[in-house]
């Protein structure tokens, strides 16, 4: 079918056909997406991306990969979010199941994933969400440094933690693998999100020396407003990276209060 | 000199003491530096962790003067 979209004229197609088609050439999803694209046909799943999202960039997102370490409030949401927006591959990190506690605000966490492994659940789901996205699942921990391996192939690292000491770690590899990290948290109905470039030392500013420090969360809590909000602009500043916006240029903090409300930008 | 104070996250409970006016706005006599003014305000020195003069970080021992801007944040780390 023909229709206008944004820029140009440009063929469409559904996931049915691109599932036969795939069948046929014997490549997988993930491929058939990007060959289709790249002769201008786009898969009907990206029409309302358009023309916020060009054909152009949705063949580099679909090109592009993406480390997403922690699985939680901000991480679930990132996850979902970037899979729904046509990122290729997904390295997904966290150790943990979902628990009870989750509930009020992980978006995969439900009656029937408590007690699962969250990376393997969230890979199930995906999968369903966007089957020509390749989603990795790490039940692991990223609590060192030499670690650097399993961001070899990745473009941008999002940090989805929640404790200060892993977050210096990540970090660190970050520095390492020369990537940039794309830092969120929040506390309260509020957040904060800041890009932080290789071994700009920044991370250090926010977190060095208070690893053990009261938290503002452990006053406030985490309510699902503030991880909705925060992993949005943690998306943003992904998409602008992985599209080589004017705005990757951007590192400055953002800290957005909801309650008040506000936002503010902060140069750290 | 009347400076603008911000306080963030879980530091926002210290914002109604009653030296703040509705504006969010403190009055400070003589020289004085960002320490004074979180001091005048009750705000524990080990709670504060980011500390921002008219949008650019800075420190505690910055000096102020009429009509700046201070922000003040806790450590925040939830995910």
């Amino acid at each position: 079918m023909k229709r206008t979209a944004g820029e140009k004229a440009a063929a469409f197609i559904c996931d049915q056909d691109l599932l036969e088609l795939a069948g046929i050439l014997n490549v997988s999803l993930h491929q058939m997406y990007l060959q289709s694209m790249e002769k201008g046909i786009l898969p009907l799943r990206y029409l309302r991306n358009m023309p916020s999202i060009s054909l152009t960039q949705q063949i580099s997102l679909q090109k592009s990969r993406v480390a997403v370490v922690g699985a939680g409030g901000l991480g679930g949401r990132i996850i979902e979010g970037l899979c729904r927006l046509g990122v290729g591959a997904l390295h997904i990190f966290d150790p943990d199941s979902f628990d009870e506690t989750n509930l009020n605000r992980q978006i995969f966490a439900d009656q029937n994933s408590l007690g699962n492994p969250k990376v393997e659940v969230m890979q199930e789901c995906c999968r369903l969400i966007n089957p020509a996205v390749q989603i990795t699942a790490h039940r692991i921990a990223v609590t060192d440094q030499n670690q650097d391996a399993l961001f070899a192939d990745v473009q941008v690292i999002v940090d989805a933690l929640d404790t200060p000491g892993d977050r210096l770690t990540l970090a660190a590899i970050a520095g390492k693998c020369r990537l940039p990290l794309v830092h969120g948290t929040v506390a309260g109905f509020g957040g904060r999100v800041m890009v932080i470039h290789p071994l700009d030392g920044r991370m250090e500013m926010l977190y060095g020396g208070q690893e053990d420090a009261c938290s503002a969360e452990h006053q406030l809590g985490t309510p699902v407003l503030s991880p909705a909000l925060i992993a949005s602009f943690q998306m943003m500043a992904v998409l602008n990276l992985l599209l080589g916006k004017n705005q990757a240029g951007d590192s400055r903090m953002i800290y957005a209060d909801m309650e008040k409300p506000s936002l503010d930008l902060f140069e750290l | 000199m009347k400076i603008e104070v911000r306080l963030f996250a879980s530091l926002a409970a210290y914002a109604d003491h009653g030296d703040m006016d509705s504006e969010g706005c403190l009055n400070l006599e003589g020289p004085a530096t960002i320490r004074d003014a979180v001091l005048r305000l009750g705000v524990p020195e080990q709670e504060i962790k980011l500390v921002f003069l008219n949008g650019i970080g800075a420190s505690l021992d910055s000096s102020l003067k009429d009509k700046d801007r201070v922000g003040i944040f806790p450590p925040i780390g939830g995910g």
